[in-house]
């Protein structure tokens, strides 16, 4: 009998690989200058102090080594990056009053179509500045504010000044203090105590030009007893020369209220993605954290949740797909800070074709934290031998009263379970296919229902052709 | 003379410098120590008596005689290097093709404050289908600061079976800092046991390479951390041959203070296709304020493989407690039997009594001592 | 009567060890076979050789399926041409529901798109028919179910699918008395004059209420003994041993 492994094919990227020629409104010469950081603070109008965080990021970012774990990052040379580049529109509340190629390339990721269907507020962000951003009239109403980081800092200083970079301050690493230095666009969302925003909100961010650096910063504050879901999405068209993120997620989960993340990441494969997240969650307060990884040539993303009020819950439900010259090295950090704390992992990583899926995380448990659990369940699933699989969890546990648990699981497909669905006259590309989708599948239903599409369409495997 | 290591217990892929995990590095002083003279092949200890027929089998292990070679100051990498350059016991223990031993070898080293040094290096060749136990064990006779370094090099050939069971009851002023390298050759079994129960500061390093097909090794580990102790563990189950096993159990209680790492690494390289590894730990806690940090690393290259791992970290089930205590025992019976009862499948391997009775005996004192 | 499977010669191997030799067997259209046989005898392997599990090798021999010689087939293509196996152990797969795999199969093998509504209409009706709470249909495959839930599920799978030859191995065992009831249920309502089942059991609980045409002792690889319906009670009374099988 012919046992040939049927060969699963690469996700069809074609629909994010059309990348935009217009000229940007303005961009800073590549690498890294006092000059440049200035020129970038100065060009936007901010205030004082923030060209001073800017200034002292970038000392931290000069004074930090790179990270002596994880993946090389030898090939990434700030002198090729641009850190700044402004497309060439102003931020717009309206579809039609952005620049046809601008719109064209949301349209084309189904963003505006999105919005009007199952979405409360949209904002998008084009290279380095936000060009769209939209709010439902009833949220506005009950005082939720989402605008765009740029917008947030004039109209809301204090707040974003009481708050930026306090929750990950640049000294954390060289990337954060890099973020800290260049950061532009991202979005700001506050919800007042009491409100549940039923639709998500949902920021998806496009790089477009070649060797730019995307620096978004990300701020949302839940105040108490409410309820946001907010989705990334993220994509940019693959180039010859490296591109860079660097973005930045700062959640405040206020008493009781509760926050869900979650983040569809395609970048292209000439991405390095070194994205920061992290949540402080007050009392009885919950976030969680979905995250979808399939693009990037090396992502190293890590979200933190620090529960630090009694009965704070945090929850990870992470997958990542890596495929030829990918490294997705993914995971979570948690810090159980209070009593009756309680945090779950649940992650899942798929390799073929030389793809390297690395799960990494850590959780502390400090001497306060007493009757918290905690449970992580990661499983690897290994397409073929030419990949790599590897889990890296550390458990630092300061007190006795306690439940932590930790599963870890590498496997192949069962050739039992083939030759089962084959006996229900199932071909056998097709069974696998199955096996693998499934494997992926309770992650998935965890997305979003436009992004579980998605998702199914980036595992998406060839079956045409090899049935039969 | 002091004496710095570094590179010690590394793991094989770092993470996050913060955890301080990576690596260990230690200063050893060796001011007023005195290098180990004893026979460990005597039967010298008042404490245990071992069979006789124990102590005569262990004629086939040939002795070294050799001095401290360098008594400057040294900074090194690497326990296997510090051992070479300042040895003072080596043994070759050489098992010949095809013979089996019904008795098991053992290496009784006996430190106190005349033998209160003690650096060793033990070579281990089993022959092929060769079937042999081998003991080593550290004692303190007294209290008083005693190290121990040891290297033991394990070669298992060719269908050979050896277990391998090392016991550790130093002194808790006492430094043990114990490296194992087993290479398990086609259709071999290593079986080991290692129970490291004693000295205030414990390292110990087992690096297992399952290198030929259907290879087998099985790592036992107890230990138990109390008052202030430092115990600093890793273990290693690298899969090369196809179809090979490894396992790893581990089994600890934690008391006071103490401070432990467990870093564990099932690593599956490519080719190493049917091969089947598991690792379990289970921690019981008995203090809040005791420091317990697991890092169970799964490696793997191959598709074809199953690799799993397993952690418990918890308190006593206070229902447990609760029952045990209905029925009479007070809490500090109740949670001896119950660590008692996480460690006997394994001490129950150890085919000596005298030495099964005497970690009961150690880990009922511990646990008496426990506030 | 029309041929429905011929085995003839047949031996077959796993890892270089024979397990059936000298196998001969005919099932025509409409008749029920009764395998039976001590632990060990090569009963379940020979379910699996039939429907071409790919771990075993037929050294010698031949099956027949509908005028078509077989054995060189996948076992996808098996139960296209209508073979269907109830396993012993159902593989238990995450992610995917009964509903949406059963769909998946009824759609390969009929070749056609399968609409979802009278899909659903179709699989909810035998599932209550065999007492099986239809809440199921959503859970993953076999995930989870209990040895009696796997069992009732092959039997939907079986009724929805609707082979040619079902063969059901040990699809008795480990089940309570209802449930015996309500699979032997699903058992004769798919039972008809297109169609034949081998049974594959090691005891005489289903039938009682499934007649069978044929009774086959199976020991050591070969069908030793063959009979009717008296036989499998003989072997209710004085079992396998007291047999004069040669």
């Amino acid at each position: 009998m012919d046992r040939n492994k049927t060969q699963i094919e690469d996700i069809n990227r074609s629909i994010y690989d059309i990348h935009d020629k217009e000229a940007a409104a303005h961009q800073v010469e590549r690498g890294l200058s006092k000059e440049i950081v200035t020129e970038i603070s100065r060009y936007k109008d901010e205030p004082s102090w923030m060209l001073e965080a800017r200034l002292a990021s970038l000392e931290t970012y000069h004074r930090l080594g790179l990270p002596k774990w994880g993946p090389s990052l030898h090939e990434l040379n700030m002198e090729d990056i641009i850190t700044y580049v402004k497309p060439n529109t102003d931020m717009k509340t309206s579809w039609e009053d952005i620049p046809e190629f601008i719109k064209n390339t949301f349209d084309r990721l189904g963003i505006p179509e999105a919005e009007k269907k199952a979405l409360s507020g949209v904002g998008a962000q084009y290279d380095s500045e936000v060009v769209y951003h939209s709010i439902k009239e009833e949220l506005l109403r009950q005082g939720v504010i989402y605008t765009d980081m740029g917008t947030a800092l004039i109209e809301y200083e204090d707040i974003i000044k009481e708050h930026f970079m306090k929750l990950i301050p640049p000294s954390d690493h060289k990337f954060v203090a890099l973020h800290g230095a260049v950061w532009s666009g991202g979005s700001f969302v506050y919800v007042p105590p009491n409100t549940e925003v039923r639709l998500p909100l949902q920021s998806y961010f496009r790089v477009n030009a070649p060797g730019a650096g995307q620096f978004e910063h990300t701020l949302i504050i839940v105040d108490k007893g409410s309820k946001v879901h907010f989705i990334e999405g993220c994509s940019a068209p693959k180039y010859n020369v490296l591109n860079l993120h660097a973005g930045c997620v700062e959640l405040y989960v206020k008493e009781g209220a509760s926050l869900r993340y979650s983040t569809i990441e395609n970048w292209s494969r000439n991405m390095l993605n070194l994205n920061t997240k992290r949540a402080i969650v007050d009392k009885n307060g919950s976030i969680e954290w979905v995250s979808g990884t399939f693009g990037s040539r090396i992502t190293m993303l890590y979200p933190m949740s620090i529960l630090k009020g009694e009965g704070a819950r945090s929850e990870y439900v992470g997958i990542s797909f890596a495929s030829e010259g990918q490294t997705l090295d993914t995971g979570t950090k948690v810090v159980h800070l209070a009593p009756n704390t309680y945090s779950t992992v649940n992650s899942r990583s798929i390799s073929k074709k030389g793809g390297k899926a690395t799960y990494r995380s850590s959780i502390v448990v400090t001497p306060e934290a007493r009757d918290s659990k905690s449970s992580v369940i990661c499983e690897s699933l290994m397409l073929d031998s030419s990949c790599r699989s590897d889990t890296i969890p550390v458990m630092d546990i300061r007190n006795d009263a306690v439940d932590i648990g930790h599963e870890a699981k590498i496997g192949r497909i069962s050739e039992e379970a083939i030759y089962y669905i084959m006996s229900r006259g199932i071909s056998e590309a097709e069974a696998r296919a199955m096996i693998v989708r499934g494997f992926a599948e309770p992650i998935a239903k965890e997305l979003p229902l436009e992004y579980a599409v998605e998702m199914n369409r980036l595992i998406d495997i060839e079956l045409e052709g090899s049935i039969g | 003379m002091k004496h710095r290591i570094e590179e010690i217990n590394k793991l094989q892929i770092p993470t996050w410098s913060r955890h301080a995990i990576n690596e260990t590095t230690i200063s050893l002083d060796f001011t007023d120590l005195k290098p180990y003279r004893e026979n460990p092949l005597k039967n010298n200890d008042n404490c245990i008596q071992i069979e006789e027929n124990a102590i005569k089998n262990s004629s086939s292990i040939r002795m070294e005689e050799n001095a401290l070679k360098n008594d400057a100051d040294t900074n090194v990498k690497g326990v296997r290097e510090f051992v070479r350059n300042h040895s003072n016991q080596t043994y070759h223990i050489h098992i010949n093709d095809n013979e089996v031993l019904d008795e098991p070898m053992v290496l009784n080293f006996i430190m106190d404050s005349e033998n209160s040094l003690l650096i060793e290096e033990i070579i281990i060749n089993a022959g092929r289908d060769s079937k042999a136990t081998i003991i080593i064990s550290y004692f303190s006779k007294e209290d008083g600061r005693h190290i121990h370094c040891g290297h033991t090099k394990m070669n298992l050939d060719k269908g050979a079976e050896i277990d391998l069971i090392k016991i550790q009851l130093l002194s808790e002023q006492s430094t043990h800092l114990d490296k194992n390298r087993v290479t398990v050759g086609e259709g071999a079994v290593a079986n080991m046991i290692l129970a490291e129960l004693g000295s205030g500061n414990l390292i110990s390093e087992c690096d297992v390479s399952l290198e030929s097909d259907r290879s087998m090794a099985k790592l036992d580990s107890i230990y138990i951390g109390n008052k202030s102790k430092v115990i600093d563990m890793n273990y290693r189950m690298e899969y090369v041959g196809r179809h090979s096993q490894g396992f790893i159990t581990a089994k600890g209680a934690l008391m006071d203070k103490c401070r432990k790492t467990f870093k564990n690494t099932l690593d599956f390289v490519a080719g190493s296709f049917g091969s089947k590894g598991r690792e379990e730990e289970t921690v019981i806690s008995l203090s809040e304020e005791a420091v317990n940090i697991s890092v169970p690393l799964l490696l793997c290259g191959e598709e074809n493989v199953e690799g799993q791992h397993a952690s418990n970290i918890g308190r006593l089930s206070k229902s447990k407690l609760f029952y045990l205590m209905s029925r009479g025992l007070n809490e500090k019976e109740a949670k001896r039997l119950m660590v008692e009862a996480s460690f006997t499948p394994i001490i129950e391997k150890i085919p000596l009594e005298a030495l099964r009775n005497r970690i009961f005996h150690y880990i009922s004192e511990v646990i008496q001592h426990d506030k | 009567m029309t041929k429905l499977l011929e085995i003839n010669n047949l031996h077959a191997a796993i890892d270089g060890k024979e397990i059936i030799r000298e196998l001969n067997l005919s099932v025509n259209k409409g008749e029920v076979h009764v395998i039976m046989g001590p632990n060990g005898a090569g009963k379940s392997t020979l379910a699996n050789v039939i429907m071409g599990y790919p771990h075993y090798t037929v050294t010698k021999g031949n099956i027949i399926f509908e005028e078509d010689d077989i054995t060189e087939d996948r076992t996808d293509e098996r139960a296209k041409k209508g073979i269907f196996l109830s396993f012993q152990n159902s593989e238990e797969v995450e992610g995917i529901t009964v509903e949406n795999f059963l769909r998946a199969a009824k759609g390969a093998i009929t070749g056609q798109n399968i609409s979802f509504v009278s899909f659903r209409k179709e699989l909810m009706s035998v599932m209550s028919e065999i007492d099986f709470d239809s809440e199921y249909a959503h859970r993953y495959l076999n995930v989870g179910f209990s040895g009696g839930e796997k069992k009732k599920n092959e039997i939907v799978q079986m009724l929805v699918l609707n082979p040619k030859l079902a063969i059901l191995d040990e699809t008795d065992s480990g089940l309570d008395v209802d449930a015996v009831r309500a699979v032997s249920e699903g058992i004769n309502r798919f039972r008809s004059k297109n169609n034949a089942i081998i049974i594959i059991t090691h005891n005489t609980r289903l039938l009682s209420s499934v007649e069978p045409d044929y009774v086959h002792i199976l020991a050591d690889g070969r069908i030793m003994r063959t009979g009717d319906k008296s036989l499998a009670h003989e072997i209710n009374e004085h079992g396998f041993t007291s047999l004069p099988l040669l």
